[in-house]
């Protein structure tokens, strides 16, 4: 009888032990929540104790060496305040790590979130709107970029504060273009003129053109012509229910995809960025499409001149101009006040040209306040690179519209997926519009669903 | 009494385990089971119940039967080779011959490379402009081939690499089967006569019977499982060529975050690996000769 | 029937382990040879070299006139029985008996009827579906050996093949293999580390130490004059006793202890020391005529129904004594035994040699003479 008691009490302890290794992770949580609280109480008395917050970002490589200069530099400026950057894994990854906390003391103040997740957050009831801070002390915002507050702005609320901003841009190699005969200053501008360029430009070793298929480039070639992406203004009036991307816009874009790869001009390096950034500086593609923040990268990369120019458009429409892309800082809802005064002020802090500069010339990303680019040493090095000027240019040419400000939908990475299917089906003889119209009917299939599994 | 003192003690000695599998298999299983039903909101939870709705949409789905297909061509490609090439290497290296240490070494190596590791390795082999595969086919003067971007290659291109990385594994197990073979029946086959394909057909391949169904075994399992290289080599592309079923639900609910959907292909896999599992055993274990 | 002889044959392993050297010998066709030794001996590596599976380092081997150094197993014509059987588990009686035969490429109907044939021989008909983890240890043993003769092979190499067996069946066993030895006419190499098989079942024997032959003969002749120290306590039980002695004007001394007089001091002038022997069988309580008495006290008594072995201490060394019936005896008891001159052994102490045999062996008793 006493052995058993023994072996009961043996088991116990046993079984305690599993438990605490399961929890751990979950206490270690608490606990540091719980300094934070003692942190913020002794706060109020003494100045000594800093309030911490916690900011997670998807920035890795330079970018992260960048950001945490950037939060350094904060937390060095003043003593109130302490931001801990955390880097959480890629935009897709991050997510669902926010998605276990969202809404809780345990969320970070501050997470970044790309451009396309901006509908899922809104929905997501973990977030509160920037707009509330900017109401709250009368915040000017009108010194920042107007073009890409658009897109973070829905029903006239600024949801969440810009940080990296950029914008596709159409890159080409001027030593390809001089040997083709083609005037190396002036890149062709529409599908037709890149078309007729790419025919020239083909050679045994070379390709015309190339887009990564990703669904980016695509949102963007039908912007640019003033289509939309779904209906009720692009999400923007009401929740969008239907795409219209298979419409004649996007169907000019396939058209113009379609007459490269049948001319055999296009050169297809599939959907890793790396590959096609690879292929342009091998000399295996003359032009191609990449994003603002990689101009910088290519043109130390590639043993030739670099010209950069705008995305191309249908001959038969004006220049709409370009969706902001990129990722912006999202406040939590259901944190302590004090944590979220705390992110705000470092958000305050982001905006400042000097930081914004400083930004700009460590990414390639946009400056979300164009004072920056007033700065000295952003002027200098325009002098040394005037392609990062097409790259600004660019944005601040863009007609404010439906189309450019970009599509809401909670379901775009699903989207974004069908359009790479169609892509690829497109370039293996599938026909545009049938591709067009099956990624349109998933999307809309998948809009569906969501909407009912989130009434 | 006495029966039921020793039951109550039994489930005591059991009961850590059975703690760690609650939570660490039996919860996340029905859970996962629960999910299947319903369609879930932003925050992942179960929202609209929908019955066997997620199944009938998946198995109506072109993308998912897809997604099955291109499943079952990937395990085909990588499991047969993959054991054959393991068998051959496997053979080579039990030899007795100078300096095979190094061989075995090598042939094992792969064993120790991640599957991240291992995919970039392969990324840049199959790299269409700079890649040594391509550039190897340009000195041959044979067309370039776009070995991660053409549907038609994608899938093998996967499998290429795939049988590399598990044929560490499976090499250090076949061969540990051959050493386990007691050398005698090849000295008595020897005396009487039989040359090394006899002896390979007689003697080797029963003898290693145990060994070999245990490796297609975790193989198939593997291949119906794989992941990593899928997601770092073509991201499921082109046209959803290598769009393998665990890479789908990764898609589904990390990506598109419908967990319902995602949990009706988990257990379809399930279901599948589980039914495919029973079937060898069923079959293969007849051929299995233990000692 | 075919004849095996070895002629300095030599095998090296690296280059560097010698573990046989010199072997010369030849085995005749129809002769029961049996190989034995320590564990470690070469006797193993001997074998297998007959049977082609380990290289010939130096020295040449033939099989009847023909020199078969690099000749491959199978072109040996040969058979063998493996220490473990080496039968395929996967395999069937049936099949393991004639998998020999499959590899040779043999018709199907030759196949059965030698099957079928060997079978009958070894009493295995009934056992021909079975695999073989569902035989008896005996049985296995006797698919071993239908496997050997199955070949119609004119040599038959076996490996300690009763060294998994117990005793009983093992006797048992003996008798079998040498009868179908006979009856085939095979020549048969036979290794054992057993002396006792070695001396009922062999013909012929070698005995191997450090991977050189230390005698070579008739079993009985080997047991009456074993060529050194080494053969003499290797062959017999209880072993033949032994130990150094000091020759001095008035006699043998063994540790200061006195055995023998010196009778025959100048025979062994030039040497200080030899190796003295005397099987136990020879030690007597008797007084008989030429025995000299040793006092002894009792360590050990063995009471083994037909006999009783005594052990004591003479110097350091202990040494049995091997008395018909059954003594009614103590340990600690104080005894007085007799040791015949004419039954004790001379050995080199340094070379081994056999410097002078017993004279009371080699008489055989005849029934006629009774």
């Amino acid at each position: 009888m006493k052995n058993m008691k023994l072996r009961l009490l043996f088991l116990a302890i046993l079984s305690l032990f599993v438990l605490a290794a399961c929890t751990n992770s979950d206490s270690k949580k608490n606990d540091t929540t719980s300094t934070n609280n003692t942190n913020d109480n002794s706060g109020k008395d003494t100045a000594s104790d800093p309030i911490e917050i916690d900011f997670w970002h998807a920035m890795s490589g330079t970018a992260q060496e960048t950001l945490d200069t950037i939060v350094a530099n904060f937390n060095k400026s003043q003593d109130k305040y302490k931001v801990n950057a955390q880097y959480q894994g890629t935009y897709e990854e991050s997510l669902p790590k926010l998605r276990s906390v969202g809404g809780t003391k345990d969320a970070p103040a501050i997470t970044q979130v790309f451009e396309i997740g901006t509908k899922y957050m809104i929905d997501s009831g973990f977030i509160e709107p920037i707009q509330t801070f900017i109401d709250k002390e009368n915040y000017d915002i009108s010194q920042l970029e107007q073009n890409i507050l658009n897109y973070y702005t829905v029903d006239d609320k600024l949801y969440s504060m810009p940080f990296n901003s950029s914008t596709p841009v159409m890159i080409y190699n001027k030593d390809a273009f001089k040997a083709a005969g083609l005037d190396p200053e002036k890149a062709p501008a529409t599908f037709n003129e890149v078309i007729e360029a790419a025919k020239k430009l083909k050679t045994d070793d070379m390709a015309g053109f190339s887009m990564l298929t990703y669904g980016w480039f695509f949102e963007q070639l039908v912007a640019t012509q003033g289509g939309l992406y779904v209906n009720n203004d692009n999400g923007r009036s009401d929740t969008a229910t239907e795409s219209v991307f298979n419409g004649k816009e996007g169907l000019n874009v396939f058209n113009f995809l379609k007459q490269m790869n049948d001319d055999g001009t296009f050169g297809n390096f599939g959907t890793n960025w790396d590959d096609i950034q690879a292929a342009f500086t091998a000399e295996k593609v003359a032009m191609y499409m990449d994003s603002s923040a990689g101009v910088a990268g290519m043109i130390d990369a590639a043993p030739f001149d670099v010209g950069v120019a705008y995305i191309p458009y249908a001959d038969d429409v004006e220049r709409a101009g370009v969706i902001i892309g990129g990722a912006s800082l999202w406040m939590s809802k259901g944190i302590e006040e004090q944590e979220q005064e705390a992110a705000w002020e470092f958000m305050k802090y982001l905006q400042t040209s000097e930081v914004q500069a400083e930004w700009h010339l460590g990414t390639g990303y946009f400056a979300i306040n164009p004072a920056a680019y007033e700065e000295q040493n952003v002027k200098d090095k325009w002098a040394e690179y005037p392609q990062f000027k097409v790259t600004v240019d660019q944005l601040q040419s863009t007609k404010e519209s439906f189309a450019t400000r970009g599509a809401l939908i909670s379901v775009f990475p699903e989207s974004r997926q069908q359009i790479v299917n169609a892509l690829e089906r497109l370039y293996q003889g599938e026909d545009p519009q049938k591709a067009l119209d099956d990624a349109a009917t998933e999307t809309d299939k998948a809009m569906e669903t969501a909407e009912k599994a989130n009434q | 009494m006495k029966q039921l003192t020793h039951m109550r003690s039994a489930l005591l000695y059991l009961l850590p385990s059975l703690i760690l599998f609650t939570v660490f298999i039996f919860y996340p299983m029905f859970r996962t089971l629960y999910l299947s039903f319903f369609l879930t909101d932003a925050k992942g939870n179960a929202s609209v119940a929908v019955g066997l709705d997620n199944y009938i949409h998946l198995f109506t789905s072109s993308q998912f039967l897809n997604s099955m297909k291109a499943t079952l061509l990937f395990v085909l490609y990588t499991v047969p080779l993959g054991i054959v090439i393991a068998l051959f290497l496997a053979l080579l290296a039990n030899e007795k011959l100078k300096g095979i240490g190094f061989f075995r070494t090598i042939f094992s190596s792969t064993m120790g490379v991640s599957v991240a590791a291992s995919s970039v390795i392969w990324l840049f082999l199959f790299h269409p402009s700079i890649g040594m595969f391509n550039h190897v086919l340009q000195l041959l003067h044979l067309p370039q081939v776009q070995w991660l971007v053409d549907p038609d290659w994608a899938l093998l291109s996967v499998a290429i690499t795939t049988i590399w990385m598990n044929t560490g594994f499976s090499f250090l197990i076949i061969l540990g089967g051959l050493q386990n073979i007691d050398q005698t029946l090849y000295e008595s086959a020897q005396i009487d006569g039989a040359n090394y394909w006899y002896r390979l057909r007689r003697i080797t391949i029963p003898m290693l019977s145990p060994t070999l169904f245990f490796i297609s075994t975790i193989s198939l399992i593997n291949a119906f499982q794989t992941f990593g290289q899928i997601d770092i080599l073509t991201k499921g592309g082109p046209t959803q060529a290598t769009n393998l079923i665990v890479y789908s639900i990764y898609r589904e609910a990390f990506v598109n975050y419908q967990f319902g959907t995602a949990s009706a292909q988990a257990v379809i896999l399930f279901v599948i690996v589980l039914f495919v599992t029973i079937l060898q055993f069923k079959l293969g274990e007849k051929k299995v000769h233990y000692q | 029937m075919k004849q095996v002889s070895l002629n300095n044959v030599v095998k090296t392993y690296d280059k560097q382990t010698t573990v046989l050297h010199n072997i010369n010998v030849t085995i005749e066709a129809g002769e029961f040879f049996v190989l034995v030794g320590p564990s470690g001996c070469g006797k193993s590596t001997m074998l297998r070299m007959i049977a082609g599976l380990e290289d010939i380092t130096a020295g040449e081997m033939y099989i009847d006139e023909q020199v078969v150094n690099d000749l491959p197993p199978v072109k040996r014509e040969l058979s063998m029985v493996f220490q473990n059987y080496a039968l395929y588990p996967h395999l069937t009686v049936a099949q393991n008996i004639s998998f020999g035969l499959h590899a040779k490429k043999m018709s199907k109907a030759t196949i059965q009827q030698r099957v079928e044939d060997v079978a009958k021989t070894l009493q295995l008909t009934a056992y021909l579906t079975r695999k073989p983890r569902e035989l008896s240890g005996g049985q296995r043993q006797r698919v071993a050996l239908a496997r050997a003769i199955v070949s119609d092979a004119k040599i038959c190499l076996m490996d300690e093949p009763l060294s998994n067996l117990d005793a009983k069946l093992r006797t048992h066993m003996r008798a079998e293999i040498k009868q179908l030895q006979r009856k085939l006419g095979i020549t048969m190499i036979y290794v054992t580390h057993d002396q006792i098989e070695a001396m009922t079942m062999g013909d012929r024997i070698m005995i191997l130490h450090e991977g050189e032959i230390q005698q070579i003969g008739k079993p009985i002749d080997i047991y009456n004059y074993p060529a050194n120290p080494f053969v003499a306590t290797f062959i017999g039980s209880p072993p033949m006793n032994i130990a150094p002695a000091t020759i001095r004007a008035d006699g043998f001394f063994i540790d200061e202890q006195f055995i023998l007089p010196n009778e025959m001091n100048e025979r062994f002038t030039k040497h200080h020391t030899l190796v003295m022997g005397i099987r136990p069988e020879h030690i007597t309580h008797i007084k008989t005529k030429n025995a000299h008495p040793l006092p002894i006290t009792l360590r050990n008594i063995e009471l083994l129904g037909t006999e009783t072995i005594i052990s004591f201490a003479v110097g350091t060394h202990t040494w049995h004594a091997r008395m018909p019936g059954q003594w009614a005896l103590d340990v600690g008891q104080h005894l007085t035994v007799y040791l015949p001159s004419d039954a004790f052994y001379y050995y080199d102490a340094q070379t081994g040699e056999l410097l002078k045999k017993a004279t009371i062996v080699g008489h055989f008793e005849r029934l006629g003479d009774l």
